[in-house]
């Protein structure tokens, strides 16, 4: 039981960061690339504020290693 | 980044143009528009200039493919003496170059029409006789129809068009050729459109086909012969005043990019401003030789560093890892140069996520063949990218093989490793990707210190305060009290500097080293796709080899992709944003070529 619910956690909480850093990216890639179709120039800062949510998952992950680590 | 300054030189109207050219053969000077003075100077040659390259640039492309052989240096001639030549040489090109030609462009032109005849014909049988047709003056129709109505329509045509010659046979595809000799061509072609009848292009025919074959044979040979002749002859012609075309053009060019410079320069009734922009280091170069020209004055101008153009300078063997740099945008005066840091920080990270002997060896060929084809395939600014990129690719490689050992994995299976293996030492994996953050920002703190140093001990104190703060937050675990010492001396300096921007900026800062345990997160997933690939070849039976050669090829493709993606973003978000600003231009200075033309430009 113990075991289950650690894997439930471990997998919301990696499941849900992602979901939200792709909410956030779809937003900021379209808008990126419309920016970077007018001037080629801004490929640079579209790329870094397309890829500034991913941090999110990273979050997540480690935090699903943790109670992976803890719960065994 | 390369310290550059701005300058203004006002000089003689008559010097103008003397001025200009030492400006370009230096190959230090960066141009700027002014709006000091409100008259342009206009060079009247401009435009003569520019129509003979055009001309000359054109015949070049013409006899590029008949050169064979060395082009010497040529002694740069004075402008009037070059236009004179360079006209004269136009003219030459029109009399004895253009006809032949011609003559090749008109045999090379029959030749591809004899081969498309030569195609037609293969198609009908060797014994198949024209000549009725050929005899006839009438008109000559060809084209194809069904097999099974040629019967039908030949039938037709005798009854309508009793005085018509047919010839048919066997075409491709149930289709049969056919072939109307007719002096009534209305009547035939009312006829035609009863039935279905594609037209095809077929060669005024004579006699047998195998008559008509030899007859194009002799045709092609002949043609042959000519074009070897009119290539020989266009061959010789082109030794003879191809190197002189070349050093032409050249010294056109160069006299033509001279003169354009007036475009950023102004006149008043008596003088002239040219202003623009130098490396520090080559002021003194560019004053000493323009103070060979009487009255000229050179005064040192007021800018902001923002607007500057820079120059990178890095080691050139760490070049290719400018374009990842280039990304930001040129940097700002003042700002260094990162490329030697990217250059070892991306592949160390590259290797840390992908991490595997197999994949970073295949990586390692692919990236050495790309770039074989890229450096053969292209001669552009395009190429250069290319052949960069792959320099990038291979450096990676390189690294994702020696973690690879470090790790002990190949194509996700494990081998003994030198240091420890990732799947079971996740703390000790994440531990160094967290140590491997604090050490790549930290060196972004410094960068940013060392830069600051010269605009004075606020600002160094301010940023030197990021590393304080990191090391007082640490230390609580430590120490808790000496910790929180040190913490709240760097807030104090943290506040002065940045004011209450600084809290949200230590949030930021902190986010920013846990972003590093992505180097951690990818190359753990990384390792779990291809296991996963291990164990799915595992259950396949006798289908192994293939799903472990499509599973470890997807592997392999997401395992370039996410970690170069990841590896630019831990270096454009988390490492640039401490220390780089990003400038407005590069300083691209005006060079004058002298590769086929020797000698200074005499005006």
């Amino acid at each position: 039981m113990v075991d289950g619910l650690t894997a439930i956690g471990a997998g919301l909480a990696v499941g849900l960061s992602a979901l939200a850093a792709g909410i956030a990216e779809y937003g900021i890639g379209s808008a990126a690339i419309g920016a970077i179709a007018e001037k080629e120039e801004l490929f640079g800062k579209g790329l870094i504020f397309t890829a500034s949510p991913e941090t999110i998952v990273i979050f997540g992950f480690v935090i699903a290693l943790l109670i992976l680590r803890g719960g065994a | 980044m390369s310290k550059t300054l701005k300058f203004s030189v006002v000089s003689h109207i008559d010097d103008a143009v003397g001025i200009l050219s030492k400006l370009a053969s230096l190959g230090v000077f960066h141009p700027e528009r002014t709006d000091r003075l409100k008259n342009d100077l206009v060079f009247s040659e401009t435009e003569i200039l520019a129509d003979l390259i055009v001309k000359l640039e054109h015949m070049r492309e013409e006899l590029e493919p008949y050169f064979v052989g060395d082009l010497q240096k040529q002694k740069t001639l004075p402008l009037k003496d070059l236009i004179e030549a360079s006209k004269s040489f136009v003219d030459d090109f029109s009399e004895k170059v253009s006809p032949v030609l011609s003559q090749i462009r008109e045999a090379e032109l029959k030749k591809l029409t004899l081969k498309e005849d030569l195609k037609m014909v293969s198609n009908f049988g060797a014994n198949v006789n024209f000549g009725p047709l050929s005899e006839t003056k009438a008109s000559f129709i060809s084209g194809k129809m069904p097999s099974k109505t040629v019967k039908h329509f030949r039938l037709i045509l005798s009854e309508r068009l009793p005085k018509s010659i047919l010839v048919s046979g066997p075409w491709e595809g149930g289709w049969d050729y056919v072939l109307i000799g007719t002096s009534e061509e209305d009547t035939l072609e009312g006829l035609l459109s009863e039935f279905t009848w594609i037209p095809l292009y077929l060669p005024k025919m004579r006699g047998t086909v195998a008559e008509f074959r030899d007859s194009l044979l002799k045709e092609n040979q002949d043609l042959d012969k000519e074009l070897i002749s009119l290539n020989a002859s266009l061959s010789g012609l082109t030794k003879k005043i191809y190197p002189e075309l070349i050093a032409l053009r050249e010294m056109l060019n160069n006299y033509y990019q001279v003169l354009s410079l007036s475009k950023y320069a102004k006149k008043s009734e008596f003088f002239t401003l040219i202003e623009g922009w130098t490396l520090e280091k080559d002021l003194s170069k560019l004053k000493d030789s323009l103070k060979k020209i009487d009255g000229v004055e050179i005064f040192l101008e007021n800018f902001d560093p923002k607007d500057a153009p820079t120059m990178p300078n890095h080691p050139k063997a760490v070049d290719p890892f400018y374009s990842i740099v280039s990304l930001m945008g040129p940097s700002s005066q003042g700002s260094i140069d990162p490329t030697l840091t990217v250059s070892l920080f991306f592949p160390l990270f590259f290797g840390m996520m992908l991490g595997d002997i197999g994949y970073g060896t295949i990586m390692l060929l692919l990236a050495v063949v790309f770039k074989k084809q890229v450096d053969s395939l292209f001669d552009s600014l395009l190429g250069k990218y290319f052949s960069r990129f792959s320099w990038v690719l291979m450096v990676s490689g390189i690294s994702s093989i020696m973690f690879g050992f470090f790790f002990g994995e190949v194509f996700g299976f494990s081998i003994t490793p030198l240091f420890f293996n990732r799947l079971e030492n996740i703390e000790t994996l994440l531990l160094s990707a967290f140590i491997i953050g604090l050490i790549h920002l930290n060196l972004g703190f410094l960068m940013k210190a060392v830069e600051d140093f010269q605009k004075g001990l606020p600002k160094l104190v301010e940023n030197l305060s990021w590393i304080l703060l990191q090391i007082g937050a640490f230390t609580m675990f430590i120490n808790f009290n000496t910790g929180l010492a040190l913490t709240l001396i760097s807030f104090v300096f943290l506040l002065r500097g940045d004011g209450l921007e600084s809290f949200l900026m230590v949030f930021i800062l902190f986010g920013n080293i846990f972003s590093y345990l992505r180097l951690a997160a990818i190359g753990l997933s990384s390792v779990g796709i291809a296991l996963a690939v291990n164990q799915l070849a595992g259950m396949a039976g006798s289908a192994r080899i293939l799903v472990l050669l499509f599973g470890h090829t997807l592997t392999l493709i997401i395992g370039i992709f996410a970690p170069f993606i990841q590896a630019m973003r831990l270096h454009l978000i988390e490492f640039f944003t401490k220390f780089y600003e990003v400038g407005k231009r590069v300083f691209s200075p005006l060079k004058l070529t002298y590769k086929y033309s020797g000698g200074e430009l005499k005006w």
